[in-house]
């Protein structure tokens, strides 16, 4: 680990994306946990005689179409899409990983299967199947998950799949069969833990994919529902004011582009860290 | 096999390997309007329909019979061109699509056109310059455009060239004023050209540029990260040595040696672009107001149209696995080797 972290300080990019990503996962966890109570106002609090009123001291964001305090219902909103992208994630990591682990190494009709299975979701562009799961099982933050959880499993069975075929046929596996240890013990003690640990690496990637496709999702409408402080939602909500009160849409969104940054760059220098090509640098 | 008859076995085979995958695909769209809604018939029928319209829609999509019967004939409705009438606008669904596909795959060539003349010379200048500060900008660059939200795009451009300065038009594809150019393609661009009409040309062009502005910002990073990538490949070869050993400047050792082998993989690259390109469109398009698929796609999540969305679902699919297939074909073409698999 010493070699990552080396790696990663000369990449100051990264971290700095990794700092960012940090520092918005803590507020997230802060927000969650302490509630509205340290934000400086109350993000459901609407007073229409403070309404679009444009970034100052008193409102550091501005106030919406509703007088509602931007800033506080940009902070309150960011456990929102934290908890989405981790769920998903990591769901899908579990099941999807799991799921291509076994194809990848009992081989044969379950690979077969589940690679076709795979080929299909695939076909689809994500953000397209997530619209449809979402609309057919109705808008809210659960569904909003669920949607994006039946598109990002296949890319997590694909991968396990392909990093169990790689174990599947190495030294390693074979000293274990050569033991004589069942099948079952194989997979759960030793092709899992090896096939999950490097989809890791990816998932943090991954993370920065799904707020997005979360927050379009959102924007459409297919989120989390008003009065919930959705940043996606937020940007669609101030869509019809943007000439006169341009901040209700642009520092939501600004608040996405900024995580999302963070995330890429974050899991872009993880991912060159552990490339082996790169590390003999 | 070389030469043409490995060409066309390839895209038989490829052609082929994709009707599993369509299947599948029909398979899926069938299951979620079927299975996962809990209540096909009232989708159908429309939300505020009366009970003896939704027993109506009932019995004509055979809602009361087994799955596989009923996937028969939605699989034969698909096929014969019946995707169904939009519960919300009374329209016929396909029609629809039809109507509003142009206005897409125009904003799609467009924006296609303009991320290729900004991404490829930047990918090509930072692999020559490669690891100096103009590397690590476009880099970076690139990366920034690539997880920018559509929707800050498109209401940033919105915001400057439309509103502070009123450049560009905030929305629509056309002036209301001008009258249309004789229809050729139902490509409006096109269209002016091919009737010599400058004054459709100009609003055509007028009210495309910030829409495909902000869908091309969107996807050069990728062009560009790809287009580097690829050059850097190409300029380590063996053949890029010798001709700098042959004592060629290096600009045509680069234009016409690097980059034509280069672009094999942009132009799979660009293929696999469109599938990006489509989910950014359906956000830009209708904050725009462009009338295409992807405004069409959101104005019936809004109005929860849901025989509507999945029309649009099957559209957007169908093109991109058309797209993926044909920079298959594309990449067979440019790159004799592969037909040999």
């Amino acid at each position: 680990m010493r070699l990552t972290g080396a790696f990663l300080l000369r990449n100051k990019l990264s971290l700095a994306g990794g700092i960012i990503a940090a520092a918005y996962l803590l507020l997230a966890v802060i927000v969650a946990l302490a509630g509205e109570h340290m934000l400086p106002y109350n993000p459901y609090a609407q007073n229409f005689g403070q309404a679009l009123l444009p970034p100052s001291a008193i409102h550091l964001f501005g106030t919406d179409d509703l007088g509602r305090d931007i800033f506080s219902r940009v902070i309150a909103g960011a456990p929102i899409d934290a908890q989405i992208a981790f769920v998903v994630v990591l769901v899908s990591l579990a099941l999807g990983g799991t799921l291509g682990a076994f194809a990848g190494y009992f081989g044969g009709v379950i690979e077969d299967v589940v690679m076709r299975v795979t080929d299909v979701f695939l076909a689809f562009p994500a953000l397209v199947l997530a619209m449809a799961v979402a609309i057919a099982i109705g808008p809210g933050l659960i569904n909003s998950m669920m949607a994006l959880l039946v598109v990002w499993w296949p890319w997590y069975a694909r991968i396990a799949r392909g990093e169990a075929l790689a174990i599947k046929n190495s030294q390693y596996m074979e000293a274990a069969r050569a033991a004589g240890l069942k099948n079952i013990k194989i997979v759960t003690r030793h092709v899992l833990p090896n096939t999950l640990m490097p989809l890791l690496v990816y998932a943090t990637l991954d993370i920065s994919n799904v707020i997005l496709t979360g927050s379009i999702l959102s924007f459409i409408g297919l989120g989390a529902q008003p009065p919930q402080p959705e940043w996606g939602r937020m940007v669609f909500d101030g869509q019809d004011y943007l000439s006169g009160a341009w901040w209700m849409s642009v520092l939501p969104a600004l608040a996405i582009f900024i995580v999302v940054l963070a995330f890429s760059l974050f899991g872009d220098g993880l991912r060159d860290a552990f490339d082996p090509k790169l590390r003999r640098r | 096999m070389r030469g043409i008859l490995g060409l066309a076995r390839f895209c038989l085979k490829r052609v082929l390997s994709i009707i599993p995958v369509l299947i599948g695909v029909t398979l899926l769209t069938f299951a979620i309007s079927r299975v996962v809604v809990p209540d096909p018939a009232r989708a159908w029928a429309g939300l505020h329909a009366s009970q003896a319209t939704v027993e109506a829609i009932a019995n004509r999509y055979h809602l009361h019979d087994p799955l596989y019967v009923q996937y028969f004939y939605y699989l034969r409705d698909l096929l014969s061109g019946d995707w169904g009438v939009s519960p919300v606008s009374g329209q016929s669904i396909l029609e629809n699509l039809d109507g509003f596909f142009p206005a897409t795959f125009e904003l799609a060539i467009v924006s296609i056109i303009i991320a290729s003349a900004l991404g490829i010379p930047l990918g090509v200048y930072a692999a020559v310059h490669q690891d100096k500060s103009v590397d690590h900008a476009a880099r970076l660059f690139s990366l920034g455009t690539y997880c920018a939200p559509p929707f800050l795009m498109a209401l940033l451009l919105q915001l400057f060239f439309s509103y502070w300065i009123a450049l560009f038009p905030s929305g629509g594809r056309y002036s209301p004023f001008i009258p249309m150019p004789t229809h050729y393609t139902g490509l409006l661009i096109l269209d002016s050209i091919l009737s010599g009409n400058i004054e459709a040309l100009g609003s055509a062009l007028i009210h495309v540029a910030l829409p495909a502005l902000s869908l091309a910002l969107l996807t050069f990073g990728l062009i560009t990260r790809l287009t580097r990538s690829s050059m850097l490949e190409v300029l380590r070869q063996d053949y890029v040595r010798t001709a700098r050993a042959k004592g060629l400047v290096e600009r045509v050792v680069i234009f016409k040696h690097a980059l034509r082998n280069g672009m094999t993989s942009v132009v799979t690259v660009l293929a696999l672009l469109f599938a990006f390109m489509l989910s950014g469109a359906i956000v830009i398009e209708y904050i725009f107001n462009w009338p295409g698929i992807g405004r069409y796609a959101v104005q019936s999540i809004l109005a929860l149209d849901l025989p509507a969305v999945m029309g649009t679902t099957l559209v957007f699919t169908l093109v991109v696995v058309t797209v993926n297939l044909l920079a298959d074909i594309a990449y067979a073409i440019l790159d004799p080797r592969i037909r040999l698999d």
